[in-house]
């Protein structure tokens, strides 16, 4: 079943960055207005709180908003051991769907990564043994994010050889996983996962971009990407770079902040084909280690 | 969700290559890492031939590491010692000693202070633990199988050794006498607590004696693929252990592991089956130290 803008789990993305020592949400897709009527139930005082934590721990969270049945991801972006920006996304967590957002983390004693968090919606066994299984570097999606230190798209995660917990993905309908690294300098803070069925998917489109030597320049170029229902955005994404500061992706990565964009007409998302396949938003996410922003992760629905 | 603390014993990115007919170096274990907690018991399993025996003889000082590093309560590990007992799948008892000198070979090297009668009563308390209170002054060839691995493992435990190393020590037993002697060594490690690694082909008898499994990939280049916390309580009941509802989603999980590695190893995956994910990684970026954050899983 083709998966529609309507069907797409995220809800909204916002960046908070700090402003005389505390947490301020700068910008927000769609309007900050309409996502604070949104999740003006769903506490905003205790996101802000949540907020000021991540940013001030450097890890990121989770917070289930049941009253919106919706959930909160907190991502802070680190940049030479301060926090720059905090950015938050609230995906739906109602109905007939089948997602998990993951974060995965060290833990005292253990040289794998574990589950430190995790919201699942429609999912069974796979939400039961997740918590009980673990991932040294280099394997699993989790394990191959922290060996290349690089966010991570992965398709059709019920036969992928990378993907451990296949059989599980399988037989619960989880199709598509998006791995981001969380990095304070060159420590590896967590690995978020966002892992959902292409019926009902998180997001509609997940690239990976790494600066690349381009003749006599450093240019931005996409290297990985899943386009879920998005046929013209995947014809027009296959070779594409762009300098620094160009688009909000560039602009993400030559600001080292992340950016949020949305209009309902999808042209603020500056790419052939996603007005036509009905993408409206996205954010980038600068992922920087020590001075370099190593790559940024785009998510679009 | 494992209750096990700080790490006891340190594997870190273990190599053991060999020369292949062409001089070049064959890595059968390619970087296998893991910590163990003091009084942890962690299972290995993966498929034969993977190199599941050569991390435990490395672990053991009998196998030299090509690189890594071992470290046992807080000391690098070089050459074989007392401090880490070994039981095999062959008890490689002496034919010529009872069960009783069998035992009291070890005790004597471990206990050089101690007095004749001291000696005696440890070798009799530990075979008589592994039930082997009545049989201490037979002969191996007069044993079974089942007992003779009783003696190994009495022998073993009478070491007192920081470290267990159990190297499919049922694999050569009939189903009854192994669940016997499985319950044996729980009812053993209950009481002297000690950190145990045990290597074996079988999922119930990885879920019914551990607080973890890891689970290795196939070799050549073998390493840790995935890891599996086991949380049932101790002292374990088989019953008890069967009948929870998490029991059948370990198996699974375990058998799925293995399935997988299988169908990889016979080439098999069927046309759709996409390739491993190829590692893509910035040339200037070194690699990531991995905090130690501790955070709770909370699965909401």
């Amino acid at each position: 079943m083709p998966a529609h803008a309507d069907n797409t789990l995220v809800i909204g993305a916002e960046v908070w960055s700090p402003v005389d020592g505390a947490m301020v949400r700068m910008a927000a897709a769609p309007s900050i207005g309409d996502l604070q009527d949104r999740f003006r139930a769903g506490q905003p005082e205790g996101l802000s709180v949540l907020v000021e934590n991540s940013a001030a721990d450097k890890l990121p969270t989770l917070l289930k908003l049941d009253d919106a049945d919706a959930i909160a991801w907190v991502w802070p972006v680190i940049d030479r051991d301060q926090v720059n920006s905090v950015v938050v996304m609230y995906f739906s967590n109602a109905g007939d769907v089948t997602a998990a957002v993951e974060l995965w983390s060290g833990r005292p004693g253990r040289s794998e990564l574990c589950l430190a968090d995790a919201c699942y919606t429609g999912l069974g066994r796979f939400a039961k043994l997740s918590p009980h299984i673990s991932f040294p570097k280099g394997s699993g999606l989790p394990g191959l994010t922290w060996e290349t230190n690089i966010p991570q798209v992965l398709e059709g995660l019920g036969t992928s050889p990378t993907f451990m917990r296949a059989t599980g993905a399988e037989s619960e309908g989880l199709g598509v996983g998006f791995a981001l690294p969380c990095i304070a300098g060159s420590s590896l803070q967590a690995v978020t996962l966002l892992l959902s069925g292409t019926a009902s998917p998180i997001a509609r489109a997940y690239e990976t971009w790494l600066p690349q030597q381009r003749g006599d320049s450093l240019r931005l170029a996409r290297i990985d990407g899943a386009y879920i229902a998005s046929p013209a955005l995947e014809k027009a994404s296959t070779q594409l770079d762009v300098p620094a500061g160009d688009t909000w992706i560039g602009r993400a990565w030559a600001t080292r902040k992340p950016e949020v964009v949305c209009d309902s007409t999808g042209q603020s998302l500056e790419r052939k084909g996603a007005v036509e396949d009905g993408l409206t938003s996205g954010t980038a996410i600068p992922i920087i280690i020590l001075d370099d922003v190593a790559a940024v992760a785009v998510i679009m629905w | 969700m494992s209750q096990f603390g700080n790490s006891y014993v340190e594997l870190d990115r273990l190599v053991k290559a060999y020369p292949n007919p062409r001089g070049e170096a064959t890595r059968v274990v390619d970087g296998f890492s893991t910590k163990i907690a003091e009084g942890e018991f962690v299972s290995v399993i993966g498929h034969s031939g993977c190199g599941k025996s050569t991390v435990l003889t490395m672990l053991a000082g009998l196998n030299d590491v090509t690189s890594g590093n071992i470290i046992l309560a807080g000391k690098e590990v070089s050459g074989a010692g007392p401090d880490r007992a070994v039981v095999f799948q062959s008890p490689c008892l002496l034919p010529w000693m009872s069960a009783f000198d069998n035992v009291m070979l070890g005790v004597k090297r471990c206990y050089p202070k101690a007095t004749r009668l001291e000696r005696k009563q440890l070798v009799e308390y530990f075979l008589s633990i592994v039930g082997l209170g009545d049989a201490m002054h037979k002969y191996p060839k007069e044993l079974s199988g089942g007992m003779q691995q009783r003696v190994g493992i009495a022998r073993a435990i009478a070491l007192r050794p920081k470290m267990l190393l159990l190297d499919e020590p049922f694999g050569k037993l009939d189903s009854l006498t192994r669940m016997d002697l499985q319950e044996t060594v729980l009812n053993l490690l209950n009481e002297h607590r000690i950190t145990t690694m045990m290597i074996t082909h079988d999922v119930d008898e990885a879920i019914f004696m551990s607080d973890r499994v890891v689970m290795m990939t196939n070799g050549p280049r073998a390493k840790v693929g995935q890891v599996l916390d086991i949380p049932f309580e101790r002292p374990r009941n088989r019953v008890d252990v069967l009948g929870d509802e998490m029991y059948y989603d370990f198996r699974g999980c375990l058998i799925d592991f293995l399935e997988g590695q299988d169908r990889r190893k016979h080439g098999e995956p069927d046309a759709s089956m996409p390739e491993p994910k190829p590692v893509t990684k910035p040339e200037t970026v070194q690699d990531l130290m991995l905090v130690q954050s501790p955070a709770e899983v909370s699965a909401v």
